[in-house]
């Protein structure tokens, strides 16, 4: 399909059109910070978005929800099912939070396949916006194989143009969503240009498999204070926790974020913690996204170079320097190996 | 005079002289900003630095030198701005850290630009140091409370109550603001006890207004009013507002304030007969 363009006036009467009939997530400025949520009316949506601070996970996979309610009734016991999967449209995405949904999609939609997530990963338009320029100085994607201009699940890509966009459909989904925007066909098609990102080592899991044992991690982990921001608003950051509770009659089944990063996270029944350490759950954040996952999926990698963990730490634990000491560390100990 | 010398130099002595194993302070960051660094060697020692971008709360870190199955740890040499030194000082008097294996490198503090909890503090120079650098500037006058302080107490209970729904709604509860507050120190905060489970384990409005009203109260008379909370949320949450509140009213009512001497017990920890009352 040609693309159109749309000025900002356009723009925001098709988020309008919308809104009639989905649920409409959108980038929303607050105080200093912007955060994805969903909008009751255009006139909210933050047009200059750079990243915002959470991601877009937890509209397919929030941080808390309802997996079944228990309830006993006269005869038989009964387990029902929330309402999941209402169609929602997530508008401003950026390439990095769409690409990240591949990595997610590896696990909950692999065999046996997360109900909730698929429903919702169904019901939802993803509306991107490419980065014609880079949105902000932690951004890393084209280290870990992103592009700043890519479109990876995304149903409809953005260009910025002046103070609209230039809208191109890539699926049916796209397709009939664009529809009842107005806005001019362009004759010529725009043609993106990925700005240049800083690059960084990404170093292969026998660089990764080789430096486990390093101090490097202690010692990052002697600064990290055991929060659970990095986990939280990453992209690609998935552990979870279940519990039961009893409300009133009934039973409902929990499921909320938890984060390797969390003291109590590791603690086996038995009381055996096998990462007792700060440093020992960082370093476990750290191979889940660049050892293990893509060891157990296909050499898919856990992160998507976003940079919200590195933005958004308060001791600096910063990924694109971690990828630079583990490639020379790595290379240290193989010389070292080699005499 | 400049106080980073001045730090690397006492920093390489005690380490030298192994009157200290580690010296927590200041490093370079990787982006413009510092970052804490446990200095061990001489070397290490040469990395560190104090500017008026040093926010974060080191004391903190003492509490990964606490006495583990009964093995001494190692003393240490820790820089502290006045409000980092109220916290050693109520970790002493709590009983987590010995003041004797603790050498106090305090900085006078020109208050913290841009960091709210440093916009009405008054104090310039630490209440317990063992050596103090740096030359303390006039101490600005005592200004009252914050503006955004004075302007949440401005408002009927239904307005804050929906000022503060509308912040702990966005709260995720990575437990930042505990993690970096020296007074969080609990093995197990009841937020995470799991059984029994005081707080369910969801992310959700009703259980995040639990959990911080729990923190502030659980503060109250400890606060050491470093804002370290409300700088590490990365969700802006005004977290320090209403710690900032609790401190004001002990303030007023007990004329104490946290951890300015390491003797005297907070007022909700002590417990005096005639203070009973009478039916």
């Amino acid at each position: 399909m040609p693309q159109r363009r749309l000025s900002k006036e356009e723009f925001l009467a098709w988020v309008g059109h919308m809104l009639r009939e989905n649920r409409v997530i959108a980038p929303i400025r607050s105080g200093e910070r912007t955060f994805l949520q969903e909008i009751g009316v255009p006139s909210e949506v933050d047009l200059e978005v750079g990243r915002p601070t959470n991601s877009l996970k937890e509209f397919f996979f929030p941080a808390t929800e309802t997996l079944f309610h228990i309830r006993r009734g006269k005869k038989a016991v009964r387990m029902e099912l929330p309402e999941v999967g209402r169609p929602q449209v997530l508008l401003l995405v950026r390439p990095c939070d769409a690409a990240a949904l591949t990595s997610m999609d590896a696990l909950f939609l692999g065999e046996p396949a997360d109900f909730y997530w698929s429903e919702r990963r169904k019901n939802t338009a993803i509306v991107g916006l490419a980065c014609l320029t880079v949105p902000t100085p932690e951004c890393f994607c084209t280290t870990v194989g992103g592009s700043p201009i890519g479109t990876e699940n995304m149903d409809i890509v953005l260009y910025r143009d002046g103070a609209g966009y230039i809208a191109e459909s890539l699926t049916e989904r796209g397709e009939t969503l664009l529809t009842p925007a107005s806005g001019s066909a362009l004759e010529e098609a725009f043609v993106p240009r990925a700005p240049e990102l800083p690059t960084f080592p990404c170093p292969s899991m026998e660089e990764w498999l080789r430096i486990f044992n390093d101090d490097y991690w202690m010692r990052l982990g002697e600064r990290c204070l055991g929060c659970k921001i990095c986990t939280y608003n990453c992209p690609t950051c998935y552990c979870f926790d279940i519990r039961d509770r009893g409300i009133g009659g009934y039973v409902e089944r929990l499921r909320a974020w938890d984060a390797c990063t969390s003291k109590h996270y590791s603690i086996e029944a038995s009381g055996h913690d096998p990462r007792p350490t700060r440093g020992a759950r960082l370093r476990n954040r750290f191979y889940h996204k660049y050892y293990y996952f893509p060891w157990r999926y296909n050499g898919t990698l856990l992160c998507s170079g976003c940079g919200r963990c590195v933005a958004q730490c308060p001791v600096n634990i910063d990924l694109t320097e971690i990828l630079e000491e583990v490639a020379v560390r790595s290379q240290e100990r193989e010389e070292a190996k080699q005499g | 005079m400049n106080v980073t010398d001045d730090l690397r130099r006492i920093a390489r002595e005690l380490l030298e002289s192994g009157r200290v194993a580690r010296v927590i302070g200041y490093e370079e960051g990787r982006r413009g900003q510092v970052r804490p660094l446990v200095a061990r060697t001489v070397e290490e020692a040469g990395r560190l630095l104090f500017d008026e971008r040093c926010a974060h709360n080191l004391a903190l870190y003492l509490l990964d030198f606490k006495p583990q199955g009964g093995e001494e740890p190692p003393a240490v040499a820790v820089v502290l701005k006045p409000c980092d030194a109220r916290a050693l000082n109520v970790l002493v008097l709590e009983n987590q850290v010995r003041r004797e294996r603790v050498y106090a490198i305090g900085v006078a503090c020109p208050g913290i630009p841009g960091k709210q909890a440093c916009a009405t503090c008054t104090d310039r120079v630490p209440p317990t140091f063992d050596i103090l650098l740096g030359t303390p500037s006039e101490a600005p006058a005592a200004s009252g409370l914050p503006d955004d302080l004075a302007r949440l107490l401005a408002l009927s209970p239904e307005e804050r109550r929906r000022f503060w729904a509308e912040h702990f709604r966005r709260c995720i509860r990575c437990y930042a603001c505990r993690q970096v507050c020296p007074m969080c120190y609990c093995e197990v905060c009841i937020a995470e006890k799991l059984d029994p489970p005081w707080e369910s384990i969801a992310i959700a409005p009703s259980e995040n207004e639990f959990y911080h009203v729990l923190r502030a109260y659980h503060l109250i008379g400890r606060c050491i009013e470093c804002g370290e909370c409300e700088r590490v949320c990365p969700m802006g949450i005004p977290v320090f507002l209403y710690q900032r509140y609790m401190a004001e009213e002990v303030r007023k009512t007990f004329s104490f304030r946290a951890g300015m001497d390491a003797e005297t017990p907070a007022p909700f920890m002590t417990f005096r007969k005639e203070e009973l009352e009478k039916p």
